[in-house]
């Protein structure tokens, strides 16, 4: 079997793992959002990770999402050795199908050691993509993933499947009228049924047109001309 | 000008609009005599009885609330004018040309000079049904943004209020669609991708304030 020269990975591997053994906060992180206990080379934390020079930072939104996504991914090549560290508990055999977080299965596709399957929602011939051609102003994306449309166009690149681009694009288009009605409109139980179906991005943007339509409307009906600006009233801790 | 609420919008709250709209000049009658006003803004005065003379809003309104003037609606604020322009924008499909403030200025009015502008019922019910139809065209325009690639969205002679109500929404449509159409380009070339896109040619740009 072809040894792949793990250099570079070793010593990211070896890196991270250091890492998680010594942050408690870290371990929290993971109980807390079920990732698998190999952890992710990019995170925003409050510690000091700049000394590992793992100096990539997601915004925490994206690393969410991403760690969120799982994707199922085909190993292709790769063999994890027993030195890394003990969290480790099995070896993955090549050919073999393992669920990892996005933003790893990104990485390791990057380097060349796993091959990415692209999830069932996005495939060519899928229930989704039925059901978006019928209708996609209804359609539930949110039971599909909250991070449809970044996903998708994440994973375009990765898996080289060009119809997804345009897929999300008349998806988007389709459904982006009815947010449009929706959020400018006063019937809030309406719209709230209609925010379970919507993605994430589509609920900002549902959640900024009614906001400001109904900031308008607080204003029309006699808002008080005074206000107490949002700085005031902020004390500042004593330091103890 | 955001409010540290919700920072993300970037939106001006209404009541900063309203703040904003009190800069607008506005013809009052006043009752006593003053010497000029020299402040920061500008000069205004001498007030003299029964001589008009314009000043901001805010100060009109300041001087009627001590009952000190009489306030004059401006020309765009007569039954006749508002039911031209009604008209005018339940036929045509551009908006027609308003005041910038007009909807700050007219709630002010209607809160603080309630006896000085004649038939404020109508004035009233035409400004609401000139503002009702302005948002279905707003509307109408924000779905033609779903159909084609757009990268910028020029609405002429939109109103302060209009625009700020829209202006989260639009902007995150238009960021997703940029987002969500860029890809398609992509298909294999890198020449396509490392195009720039061009704005669309949004015309001389408007002067905010007439100093």
């Amino acid at each position: 079997m072809d040894e792949l020269n793990y250099g570079v990975l070793d010593e990211v591997w070896v890196n991270m793992f250091d890492f998680f053994d010594r942050s408690d906060q870290v371990k929290k992180l993971f109980k807390k959002y079920k990732f698998h206990p190999l952890p992710c080379a990019k995170m925003k934390l409050k510690t000091n990770y700049d000394q590992l020079g793992l100096n990539v930072v997601y915004t925490a939104t994206e690393f969410f999402m991403e760690a969120q996504a799982r994707d199922s991914i085909g190993d292709d090549n790769i063999k994890k050795q027993n030195s890394l560290g003990n969290n480790l508990a099995n070896q993955v055999e090549a050919g073999a199908k393992v669920e990892l977080p996005f933003c790893l299965a990104r990485d390791l596709h990057v380097r060349g050691v796993v091959a990415i399957d692209v999830p069932p929602y996005f495939r060519k011939v899928s229930r989704t993509r039925k059901e978006i051609e019928a209708d996609a102003a209804h359609v539930d994306l949110r039971s599909r993933s909250q991070y449809f449309y970044e996903l998708g166009l994440k994973i375009v690149p990765l898996a080289g499947d060009k119809s997804i681009g345009p897929f999300l694009l008349v998806a988007f288009q389709t459904r982006y009228k009815e947010v449009l009605v929706k959020a400018h409109t006063a019937a809030s139980a309406v719209a709230s049924k209609h925010l379970t179906l919507l993605t994430n991005e589509e609920v900002k943007l549902c959640e900024a047109g009614q906001s400001s339509t109904a900031a308008f409307k607080k204003w029309r009906m006699g808002a008080p001309r005074l206000q107490k600006a949002p700085v005031l009233g902020r004390k500042r801790k004593p330091i103890e | 000008m955001a409010s540290q609420a919700d920072a993300h919008a970037a939106t001006f709250s209404a009541a900063e609009l309203e703040f904003l709209a009190e800069d607008e000049l506005i013809e009052i009658v006043p009752n006593m005599r003053m010497d000029p006003l020299n402040l920061i803004c500008g000069d205004f005065g001498p007030f003299r009885p029964q001589i008009a003379t314009q000043v901001p809003v805010w100060l009109a309104v300041a001087l009627k609330r001590r009952g000190k003037c009489t306030i004059r609606p401006p020309d765009w604020m007569s039954v006749e004018k508002l039911t031209q322009v009604l008209e005018a924008e339940r036929d045509a499909e551009k908006f027609q040309p308003l005041p910038f403030h007009y909807v700050e200025i007219s709630r002010l009015l209607f809160d603080h000079a309630r006896d000085d502008i004649p038939d404020i019922y109508m004035v009233r019910s035409l400004i609401e049904d000139i503002k009702d139809v302005r948002f279905h065209k707003i509307g109408t325009g924000l779905e033609i943004i779903s159909r084609e690639r757009t990268y910028a969205l020029r609405l002429k002679n939109l109103s302060a209020m209009e625009a700020n109500i829209v202006r989260p929404f639009v902007t995150r449509a238009l960021q997703t669609f940029y987002k969500l159409s860029s890809p398609d380009m992509i298909q294999d070339s890198d020449s396509v991708s490392n195009r720039q896109p061009q704005t669309a040619n949004r015309g001389p740009r408007r002067q905010l304030k007439d100093r």
